[in-house]
């Protein structure tokens, strides 16, 4: 999917940012980068459509509707004491694709192979809150496949993990980005496993900046050394 | 397995708890089928004794508070139905004053389980040469009515009609 | 033991006893299946927020001699209900503070309205009833049977539809929306049935009392079962059953019905936590 903004503004009644542009094809692996209050979560909500922009749009494919995103939100933020299986949350993501009142067969078993391809189907009967910040994650991040396969948006995918889990996470989603071409934005703090996954990097705090990976880092480069 | 194990626990236990009911007297009466009234009638007693002096057609005095309490605003409901009907009532004797005439209103009451609503009959005694308060038990003393149901308009200038024993007697 | 059977065998010849069983049964099995997804959404003082709000809009139907006060209730009730969920994203006006507003607001006005109109005889006796539920639900009209099945039935009905949607609604509603699910449908057909629900259970256990029997068995079991869909049939079991032996109850020992009910709840609950706690 093509996915641009289009001299987007975002925030809730005032802009927290303005003029953003920038453009990804099929396959880029966008980190978003900047300070707290810079508007990150904001923006992944516009495109999402959780939120409406305040000016400017969103195109996905060319078209003002998408039909369906993948989304992995920030696991402390999802419900920790909710009662339910982990396969229940996952098939819960099939819901973009549901149109009857149960859950078919195929959607059963597309659940089924993601759960296996992240190495969480023997979690499937296990209760959701008695499972590990990471474990928790692939869950959830399992749920996001299931909607789309195209366009993944992850919030701070490592917040809260061990290392271990870190490196797991960020194992997964360099795969769904190499192995099955996968547009991802990713929204982190971590610069520098940024600079190892991502293609292009928008940085929120001001100036805003789209780069490719290569003029980011070149950027940066410039900017230490004109501070020496 | 457990799930099934703590269902049938609550099952159990639930179904062990009928608190002993105080009001609950065998005195069962006779009862006839009349026929404009179905349901009232059909209900057959919990034990056959010999009855005092008149053939009972609803004996509230083998209910619990709480049946007292339903069974007595359902007859003031759908008063049409027990027209006519013989009632036993035990309660409280309340006296209530007429400010036209001077008169006294008497009725047999039962509160309800939270005693902040209080349910009954008014009744008028069969014996006219009664007079209160030396004809009458003590105000509040517990007492036993039997009595014929009938719906009166007791406030003509409303239409409001309520209902009353007449012809009635304690027991 | 067998003196109790008898008795009850007897009772249950009275019409309004099974009216009674059947309504209350149903009723409480359409406000155990609420219960799962409002006290998960943190939306249990909701609950009792309108059903204060129902016993104000009650007191109006009394004071205005309305023939049968249920239809009233419901719309005034959903009519509330909507207002504060969506007024309820306001920043000024916070959800919590909104329903306590509402909720107050009521109960007082109701109160007040009814001393000074009513011509009731005894109003802290209606009030008493309509708060506590002492025998209501024993003396139902045909009309408030049928409104009652035929609302339950319905609800019943929107819920196994909606199963799914109302389970992405209370598990992330942010991704629901960003799946494309219109969250704001949902929420408005969660505050429909949650009134429609509480004005019913109010015939049942009272307005005060209406929070209990929506919380009680969804926290029940919430403590025994693991996926979302046991809970759901687990709630909606112990709900019935406890509504069917506190009604029971209440009747063969002359007590009040609806906080009969409401300690049927509590007790399994209680039964619940020492079992839970022996496990580990």
């Amino acid at each position: 999917m093509n996915l641009e903004c289009i001299d987007l503004s975002i925030g809730y009644r005032q802009p927290i940012a303005e003029n953003i542009n920038f453009t990804l094809a099929q396959g880029d692996f966008l980190c978003v980068l900047g300070a707290n209050g810079t508007g990150k979560t904001t923006l992944i909500k516009t495109i999402l459509g959780i939120m409406r922009p305040l000016a400017g749009e969103v195109l996905y494919d060319g078209q003002k509707e998408h039909c369906r995103i993948a989304y992995l939100p920030q696991h402390l933020n999802v419900q920790q004491e909710f009662p339910a299986t982990v396969g229940e949350v996952v098939l819960s993501g099939m819901m973009v694709h549901h149109h009857g009142f149960f859950y078919g067969q195929k959607a059963k078993k597309k659940a089924d192979d993601i759960m296996r391809s992240l190495n969480i189907r023997d979690l499937k009967k296990r209760s959701y809150k008695q499972l590990s910040g990471g474990q928790r994650q692939r869950v959830l991040l399992a749920r996001a496949l299931c909607a789309d396969n195209e366009l993944l948006v992850v919030d701070e995918p490592v917040n809260g993990l061990d290392a271990q889990a870190k490196e797991q996470m960020y194992a997964m989603l360099a795969k769904l980005h190499q192995e099955e071409n996968m547009t991802i934005i990713m929204i982190s703090h971590d610069v520098q496993q940024a600079i190892r996954y991502a293609t292009h990097i928008l940085d929120m705090q001001a100036p805003m900046m789209f780069l490719s990976k290569e003029h980011y880092i070149k950027n940066k480069q410039m900017e230490i050394s004109s501070w020496a | 397995m457990r799930k099934i194990g703590v269902f049938l626990l609550i099952c159990l236990l639930l179904s062990g708890c009928g608190a002993n009911d105080g009001e609950y007297a065998a005195s069962g009466a006779v009862v006839f089928k009349i026929d404009q009234s179905p349901q009232p009638a059909e209900i057959k007693p919990q034990q056959e004794q010999n009855v005092a002096s008149k053939e009972v057609d609803i004996d509230l005095t083998t209910l619990s508070s709480t049946m007292i309490f339903a069974q007595v605003s359902q007859i003031m409901e759908d008063q049409s139905s027990y027209a006519g009907q013989t009632i036993r009532m035990k309660g409280n004797l309340v006296v209530t004053n007429n400010p036209q005439d001077q008169s006294y209103f008497f009725n047999v009451v039962v509160m309800d389980a939270m005693a902040c609503c209080a349910q009954g009959f008014e009744f008028v005694l069969a014996d006219k040469e009664a007079v209160y308060p030396d004809d009458y038990p003590e105000l509040n003393a517990e007492v036993t009515v039997v009595g014929e149901f009938e719906i009166y308009d007791s406030l003509p200038q409303y239409g409001i009609f309520n209902g009353r024993l007449i012809n009635a007697y304690f027991e | 033991m067998g003196v109790i059977w008898d008795k009850l065998l007897y009772y249950l010849q009275y019409p309004f006893v099974i009216y009674a069983l059947i309504v209350g049964v149903l009723i409480s099995l359409v406000a155990s299946l609420l219960g799962v997804t409002l006290v998960i959404k943190k939306y249990s003082l909701l609950g009792d927020g309108l059903s204060h709000v129902a016993f104000g809009a009650m007191a109006i139907a009394a004071i205005l001699h309305f023939s049968d006060e249920l239809p009233f209730t419901i719309v005034v009730t959903i009519i509330s209900a909507i207002f504060i969920l969506k007024k309820g994203n306001n920043a000024q006006l916070s959800g919590d503070a909104l329903v306590a507003m509402f909720s107050v607001g009521s109960l007082a006005l109701g109160y007040l309205g009814l001393s000074l109109f009513s011509t009731s005889s005894n109003i802290s006796g209606d009030v008493c009833t309509t708060l506590f539920g002492s025998t209501s639900i024993l003396t139902l009209t045909l009309t408030d049977v049928v409104i009652s099945v035929v609302c339950s039935l319905l609800i019943i009905l929107i819920y196994l539809i909606n199963y799914h949607q109302f389970f992405a609604l209370s598990f992330d509603d942010e991704h629901a929306k960003a799946s494309g699910m219109n969250t704001d449908r949902y929420n408005l057909i969660l505050a429909v049935i949650t009134a429609v629900v509480i004005v019913l259970a109010m015939n049942l256990v009272g307005s005060l009392l209406i929070s209990a029997l929506i919380v009680f068995p969804a926290l029940s079991a919430m403590r025994v079962c693991t996926s979302f869909r046991s809970v759901t049939i687990a709630a909606s079991l112990l709900s019935m059953l406890c509504a069917f032996s506190g009604i029971v109850i209440s009747i063969l020992a002359g007590t009040p019905v609806g906080p009969t009910i409401v300690a049927a709840d509590m007790f399994v609950y209680v039964l619940v936590c020492l079992w839970n706690g022996g496990k580990r």
